[in-house]
């Protein structure tokens, strides 16, 4: 099949038509009909054909410039240029204003055309591309692009689709890994907000003193460095979501100033003294257990029951053991596509093990595992001797060997044994507590005389 | 009455019709014997589509005539604003100046214009030698 471009040609003067189609032959391949009711005609039996349509204007029966018109009726987005005599040039404005993508005009001037043309098409390609990536951006972030069957995932599925409509906030908690972003950008899409922007914001990213001037945006001179006006993510994201990862990293003052822009539907800018009206939706995540951080004075209570007006808690990987399977499946097609690899799978005892191990980074973790297993495996089927990694700790026979082979105290072994509870739960004190059979306040204590940097500030807090 | 043919819509008999040829022709100047070949340049590339487009231009100047006849403006600005639109294109810029004369002409009903338009169109059309650009 020919690669060359279709251009359907609405021309009744034969002189015309041949002498285009005889020009032209080299470089795009023509379909000639006399008129615009031959050319519906054409368009309608042979759907997404043509790339261009090059039409006259007098033509017996519909005027060319009403093809604009009926092709936008029937949603056929192909690019129309009218040609025109020089006496007509209103009939190129009228066409230009019915969606016409240019004019030009008769006697006919080859390379002129030839230029019109060529320009055509390439902004017709790039409109399709676009919209095909658009396309596909939104399947990505889609929840049918999300992979999982099993219950808890499912249970998920079935709130977001219910709270996606709405314009309420939504908190989403769970482990690092667990996919938070991905179902942030997946109930946006699923929302009415979807054609507007998503703006993803790590706050624990942006250090404390910029993130003020990243979400509200500041004014020219109202700090060292602010050499013009800029607008803020707030403002950016005005009509569509703000998703705002990493919440329980968020200083206490701007939890204030965050607080008031939810209850308030204004931002004012650093430095600026104009209140600007805004329309967002804020999705916020965290890891942390914010309930905690509440008690700790870490996070401002009024403001958690403004974002977690519906809390979505992702299961870890883990306590989805039976989709680990569909996910293997699904990297390893992503990366093997990817990299040109000819792995075609995990052998069956090798998912086993893959299904007990405890992915203490879930999702990522996993992903990561895959696509550096595929990688370095030069078999078609990967049994355990590429796991290395993995047989060292899912052997539960030699786990305890292989973990405390340096002769540790037993206090040492409890001190890592709870730091590793912790860390698994997201700093999660209840659950931590529950899990390790201890009530919290002797967790607490635990935690106090193992004296370890990351607690110390939470102890000193109770 | 016999009834010869129909120009836009008038019967015709024959003794009519041959006083309007002889109005024609008395109106209309005859192409002139003793002018010279107008040499016209043409794209090489489009040397191929030449005899078409020229026989073409033969059947069209016997219906111009016929449209004077009848006086036919409609049909005349049709076909001055169709020959406006391709005569430079193919490299005849005298058929696209002549037939955009033609095309305003019919516009305001004007007779003698068309009538010498047509001439200076017949004429060149009678005498033009078309060569391939490059060939001098």
């Amino acid at each position: 099949m020919s690669n060359k471009h279709r251009i359907l040609l609405i021309e009744d003067d034969l002189d015309i038509q041949a002498y285009l189609m005889h020009t032209l032959k080299t470089l795009y391949s023509f379909k000639a009909v006399g008129s615009i009711s031959q050319a519906l005609n054409e368009l309608k039996s042979h759907p997404n054909q043509y790339d261009l349509i090059l039409t006259d204007v007098q033509l017996p029966g519909i005027s060319g410039l009403k093809l604009t018109e009926a092709l936008r009726e029937k949603g056929i987005g192909t690019p129309v240029i009218v040609m025109t005599a020089f006496g007509n040039l209103e009939n190129a404005v009228t066409a230009m204003k019915d969606g016409a993508f240019d004019y030009i005009l008769k006697p006919l001037n080859f390379e002129a055309l030839k230029i019109s043309i060529n320009r055509a098409l390439r902004v017709h390609t790039l409109e399709s591309d676009n919209l095909i990536l658009r396309q596909e951006v939104k399947r990505s972030w889609s929840l049918e692009n999300i992979i999982g069957k099993s219950a808890p995932i499912r249970a998920v599925f079935d709130l977001i689709q219910r709270v996606a409509p709405t314009q309420a906030n939504i908190l989403i908690t769970g482990e690092t890994g667990t996919g938070k972003e991905v179902f942030a950008r997946a109930i946006h899409n699923l929302s009415d907000r979807a054609s507007k922007a998503f703006i993803p914001i790590n706050c624990s990213a942006i250090p404390a003193e910029l993130l003020e001037s990243e979400l509200f945006g500041h004014t020219k001179g109202s700090f060292t460095g602010a050499h013009q006006d800029k607008k803020g993510l707030f403002e950016e994201a005005q009509g569509g979501t703000v998703f705002l990862d990493e919440i329980g990293d968020m200083k206490v003052s701007l939890q204030a100033k965050l607080l008031r822009v939810i209850q308030e539907r204004k931002i004012k800018q650093v430095g600026g003294s104009k209140l600007i009206d805004i329309d967002i939706r804020i999705i916020s995540a965290t890891h942390k257990d914010l309930n905690a951080a509440i008690q700790e004075g870490l996070f401002r209570e009024d403001l958690f029951y403004r974002l977690c007006v519906i809390p979505v808690e992702l299961p870890a990987l883990r306590q989805r053991k039976t989709d680990i399977p569909l996910l293997i499946g699904h990297f390893l097609k992503k990366h093997s596509a990817t990299h040109g690899l000819k792995i075609r799978g995990f052998k069956p005892q090798t998912m086993e093990k893959l299904m007990e191990f405890p992915w203490e980074g879930n999702v990522r973790e996993l992903e990561n595992f895959v696509e550096r297993s595929a990688i370095l495996c030069d078999d078609e089927w990967m049994d355990e001797q590429y796991l290395p990694f993995i047989n060292k700790k899912v052997s539960s026979s030699q786990f305890l060997d292989e973990r405390f082979s340096e002769n540790l105290t037993l206090q040492e072994v409890e001190k890592r044994y709870i730091n590793m509870i912790l860390r698994r739960t997201g700093m999660n004190k209840e659950q931590s507590a529950q899990i390790l059979g201890i009530n919290r306040r002797t967790l607490y204590r635990k935690e106090k005389e193992m004296n370890t940097p990351e607690t110390a500030s939470a102890i000193e807090l109770t | 009455m016999r009834v010869l043919r129909t120009v836009k819509g008038k019967q015709m008999n024959s003794q009519q019709e041959k006083i309007n040829e002889k109005t024609l022709e008395a109106e209309i100047l005859p192409v002139s014997p003793y002018l010279g070949k107008i040499r016209v340049l043409i794209h090489p590339e489009i040397m191929d589509l030449m005899p078409t487009y020229l026989k073409r231009r033969e059947i069209e100047m016997q219906n111009l005539k016929e449209y004077i006849v009848s006086q036919d403006y409609d049909s005349i600005q049709r076909l001055g604003h169709k020959l406006s639109g391709h005569g430079s294109m193919y490299g005849f810029e005298q058929i696209s100046i002549s037939a955009r004369n033609l095309e305003a002409a019919a516009e305001c009903k004007d007779m003698n214009t068309i009538k010498t338009e047509t001439h200076i169109l017949a004429e060149y059309l009678a005498h033009i030698e078309i060569a391939p650009q490059g060939d001098l």
